[in-house]
């Protein structure tokens, strides 16, 4: 499937979790994007996985003690300043595992983004806004770049017996990264100008052009909204 | 009908003295021409006239006239100039936009307006002659100097220019690698101007030779720069080992780049270390000077090692001279001073270092290294950029400083490792001594 | 034309938030992308020259990348202090837009997330704040409480989306979501703080230098 009807779907998913009014709903989308998480590599998702349930299990433990809905007390304990009497009943249970699970719901589909969709050929399929798009392709491309010359920074210091430690010790690298990102600034200007950028009329290379699948996609997205919005 | 004509050009950059003073030459299509001079002596700045960045790009006072193929570059801005002359920088890493390979070769096609059918096939052809079709959809991050070099020749090549600008292609390359994109260049059939400092890499492909110092062309070349055929050194080891690498083993993550490398560097010897790009150069050296730590084996070091690092140009943090170079010795502006003053940077010491040309900013980096008189001094390519007079300096200097301490140097360039080095190591073959 | 759609946009979606709370969620996610779009328009509409462009591109990733310098100190990160620095250098149009790229990209590299749009806006801010105080913010020490407030502003303003999005809206509950970020809060205002005092100025001066050879006016003699 190219990027940006992946990317859609995507985005329709999480827009029907997010207007769905019933938990079972929402723990449906949530367990369609799971699926779609796990075809990634196991060392690359561990990290989106555990963010996306952590989130979702913060509000679902904090929502009863931080709020007074409902008459069920499940269980009542002792008097907090701030907080007040910390009580639970079973509508902020509800509630909270409702707001969990469309948290972990959205956050698994930004996860699925990260995972599987080729940020690079996500922001390049996009026809408009041409400069925005170069400025985030040539800014993802750098920073690899400049990490190494981070690196090599501190490795040329200690090279000659200089140690750099502490936050103090650090920020004084930060100017000479900087600098030496200003001057590849430069170069890349004068290299991308020398291979005729600016130059009015300018074309692009044809994009594949969506395939059946693609299309069956953001129609799944859309329709994914609009019963999320009725019918969930 | 000449290609390219430049009558009477003198330049001056924004708030600089003359870069250019009075140079007025020739080109003839399909004409390959060597452009050699001295560091600072004005090289990038004519290459860049005859693209127009000089004055459009980089501002400043400009006189005379360039006109390359019947268009004068004062009314004609780079960009419409992209058709008719291309430009191929020294950093390969200064010139990639995009992170794929196939993207980067469309970039200029697209700007140039290319019918979009036609796009994705003139950019394949240009990477396949080039060899690095195999490349087009590998990201640029993974891709070695060698061949990031060549993807960016295949963008500029896929315009298909009458007149190729190359300004020190090779200096990033080993030998082989040289050869290969010279080589590249002339098979373009474009006309070609090649600046370069190492003259051996590109007198033989050459029909032409110009000779720029002090901003102007001068009738020949002097015998400094005279190609000289390099003598491999093979003296024996000698000299209690200052450095000694056992079976040493190091990987980057899971890819293994030095396995078992046994190598003593002992004191008062100079030791050259070559090899292809990418063999394991830089970290060995590193290795040696204790900057990383092996997987596998033991490195032995007695007294205090110093590392010249592969890009010293990049990694100056100080905004004086001389401070930069009193850092290693705990800030002694006396001892920094004496050191500059070596490497021929007498009078610099209030300079900012990003104010310097490139040359001159890798021998503050070598004064900010041997300031600190190690006992093992570990130099990563310290001749990138430098002209051979300057290097016979360093040969001279490196030499004379060798009984009190071990020398290990780095390099690509095989006629500066002959003269400076007692014995060359290899890390192409297993087990060649001998380069 | 598109930074008035992007405009209305948000303000639409505001108005759903309080008309219906429970979609709070998915208005806010549509205000960020509608801001999103609206800040995109604004660089869209910028100096056309490649040197801008790079400019931004460059700044955006040595924020992101500079994060590497100081990896071994939790939450201490210097895209705060970029952008504000290159707000007051360059002005708001490129603080905002190397504070916002610079969110997008190091995320690209660190983890995207829900909080990416959001992260965009907050760090856009930093950027636009620095532009419009510009000259208050030249010396070392202005600079530095600005980057202590803006710290502790960025990470509140996470919290509140978070809060409005999936929590009560009881002022408990953004209470108890404050208190649980607060060490990282403190660490990356301290962080921002230290990074002002020692680098800010040199930063500033350093834009400023390369702002003036962007100029590069051409002298025919
Ligand atoms: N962008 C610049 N701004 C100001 N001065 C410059 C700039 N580039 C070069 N110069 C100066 O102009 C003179 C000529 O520089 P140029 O780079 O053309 O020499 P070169 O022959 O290419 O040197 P090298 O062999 O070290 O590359 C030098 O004194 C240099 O310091
Ligand atoms: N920091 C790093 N992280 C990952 N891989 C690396 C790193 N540094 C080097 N490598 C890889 O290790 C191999 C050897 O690199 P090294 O720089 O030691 O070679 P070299 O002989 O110095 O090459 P060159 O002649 O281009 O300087 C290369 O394939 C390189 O891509
Ligand atoms: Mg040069
Ligand atoms: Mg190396």
């Amino acid at each position: 499937m190219s990027p940006a009807p992946a990317a859609l779907l995507l985005a329709g998913l999480a827009a029907a979790a997010l207007l769905a009014d019933r938990i079972v709903s929402v723990a449906a989308i949530a367990a369609v994007l799971l699926v779609v998480c796990l075809r990634a590599p196991a060392d690359r998702r561990r990290l989106y996985l555990v963010g996306a349930f952590g989130s979702g299990l913060a509000v679902f433990v904090l929502t009863p003690f931080v709020s007074q809905i409902g008459y069920h007390v499940l269980w009542s304990g002792p008097t907090v300043p701030v907080f007040g009497t910390l009580d639970v009943t079973r509508e902020e249970l509800r509630i909270g595992l409702f707001q969990g699970l469309r948290l972990t719901a959205v956050a698994l589909a930004f996860a699925a983004y990260a995972l599987l969709l080729d940020h690079d050929r996500l922001v390049q399929a996009a026809g408009f806004a041409r400069r925005s798009v170069l400025a985030v392709a040539l800014a993802t491309r750098l920073v690899p770049t400049l990490e190494r010359d981070a690196a090599g920074l501190g490795e040329a210091l200690r090279g000659r017996g200089v140690e750099v430690t502490g936050v103090r010790g650090r920020a004084t690298l930060l100017g000479p990264l900087l600098a030496g990102s200003l001057e590849r600034a430069l170069n890349l200007a004068e290299a991308m100008e020398a291979r005729g950028y600016g130059r009015p009329g300018a074309t692009r290379a044809p994009r594949p052009g969506w395939t059946a699948l693609d299309k069956a996609a953001v129609t799944l997205g859309v329709a994914a909204i609009a019963i999320g919005a009725l019918w969930l | 009908m000449a290609l390219a004509l430049v009558a009477n050009l003198s330049f001056a950059y924004p708030g600089g003295h003359e870069a250019l003073r009075g140079v007025s030459l020739e080109l003839e299509p399909g004409e390959v021409v060597a452009l050699l001079g001295p560091s600072g002596g004005g090289k990038s700045t004519l290459l860049r006239a005859l693209a127009g960045l000089v004055p459009h790009f980089h501002g400043g006072r400009f006189a005379g006239r360039v006109e390359v193929g019947g268009l004068d570059t004062r009314r004609v801005r780079p960009a419409d100039l992209a058709g008719t002359v291309a430009t191929l920088f020294q950093d390969p890493e200064d010139q990639v936009v995009f992170t794929r390979v196939a993207a980067e070769v469309q970039f200029g096609l697209e700007n140039l307006g290319t019918p979009p059918a036609r796009i994705v096939a003139r950019a394949e052809e240009a990477l396949a002659s080039v060899g690095a079709l195999h490349l087009a959809e590998r990201p640029v991050a993974e891709l070695s100097g060698g061949e990031l070099q060549r993807v960016c020749l295949a963008s500029t090549l896929a315009l298909r220019p009458r007149l190729l600008l190359l300004d020190e292609p090779t200096s990033q390359l080993d030998p082989d690698g040289a050869a290969a994109a010279i080589e590249l260049a002339r098979e373009s059939g474009a006309a070609v101007v090649v600046s370069e400092q190492r003259p051996e890499r590109v007198l033989e492909a050459a029909d032409r030779v110009l000779f720029l110092a002090g901003g102007m062309l001068l009738d020949d070349a002097p015998d400094a720069w005279l190609p000289r055929e390099a003598v491999t050194p093979d003296a024996e080891p000698r000299g209690e080992p200052t450095c000694r690498l056992e079976a040493v083993s190091f990987a980057y993550g899971s890819v293994p780049v030095v396995k078992a490398r046994s190598l003593a560097v002992g004191r008062g010897e100079v030791v050259a270390l070559v090899g292809p790009n990418g063999s394991g150069k830089t970290t060995i050296a590193k290795l040696a000077a204790g900057l990383l730590e092996p997987q596998a084996g033991r490195v032995v070091r007695a007294g205090r090692a110093c590392y010249l690092s592969q890009d010293p140009g990049r990694y100056l943090v100080r905004e004086r001279a001389d401070e930069e170079v009193a850092l290693a010795v705990g800030g002694d502006l006396a001892r920094a001073r004496a050191a500059l003053a070596q490497v021929g940077l007498l009078g610099f010491d209030d300079r900012h270092p990003r104010d310097l040309s490139s040359g001159e900013r890798e021998r503050l980096a070598l004064a900010a290294v041997l300031v600190a008189e190690p006992d093992l001094l570990v130099l990563d390519e310290p001749t990138r950029g430098v002209d051979p007079p300057r290097k016979d300096e360093l040969a001279a200097l490196l030499r004379s400083q060798a009984p009190g301490r071990a020398t290990l140097v780095v390099t690509n360039d095989l006629v500066f490792a002959c003269e400076v080095a007692d014995r060359c190591i290899s890390t192409a073959a297993r087990e060649a001594v001998v380069a | 034309m598109p930074r008035f759609l992007a405009l209305a946009a948000a303000v639409g979606a505001a108005v759903w938030t309080a008309v219906r709370p429970e979609d709070a969620a998915l208005a806010l996610l549509v205000v960020a992308a509608a801001l999103i779009v609206a800040g995109a328009a604004w660089l869209e509409s910028g100096p056309g020259s490649s040197k801008e462009l790079v400019l931004i591109a460059t700044l955006a990733a040595a924020a992101a990348a500079g994060r590497v310098l100081f990896a071994a100190v939790p939450n201490v990160q210097p895209v705060t202090v970029t952008a504000v620095v290159a707000g007051v250098a360059l002005g708001p149009r490129a603080g905002m837009a190397v504070g916002g790229l610079a969110a997008l990209v190091s995320n690209f590299y660190l983890g995207q997330g829900a909080y990416t749009p959001w992260q965009m806006l907050a760090w856009a801010g930093c950027g636009l704040v620095g532009g419009l105080a510009a000259p208050l913010l030249r010396r070392r020490v202005p600079l530095a409480l600005t980057c202590l407030v803006l710290g502790f502003a960025f990470d509140a303003f996470m919290d509140v989306w978070e809060w409005l999005s999936f929590y009560p809206h009881t002022w408990q509950a953004f209470t108890a979501l404050y208190l649980r970020g607060i060490s990282f809060d403190a660490a990356h205002a301290g962080g921002n703080v230290v990074l002002a005092l020692v680098a800010g100025p040199e930063l500033r001066r350093l834009l400023e230098r390369y702002a003036r050879r962007l100029k590069a006016e051409v002298v025919w003699a």
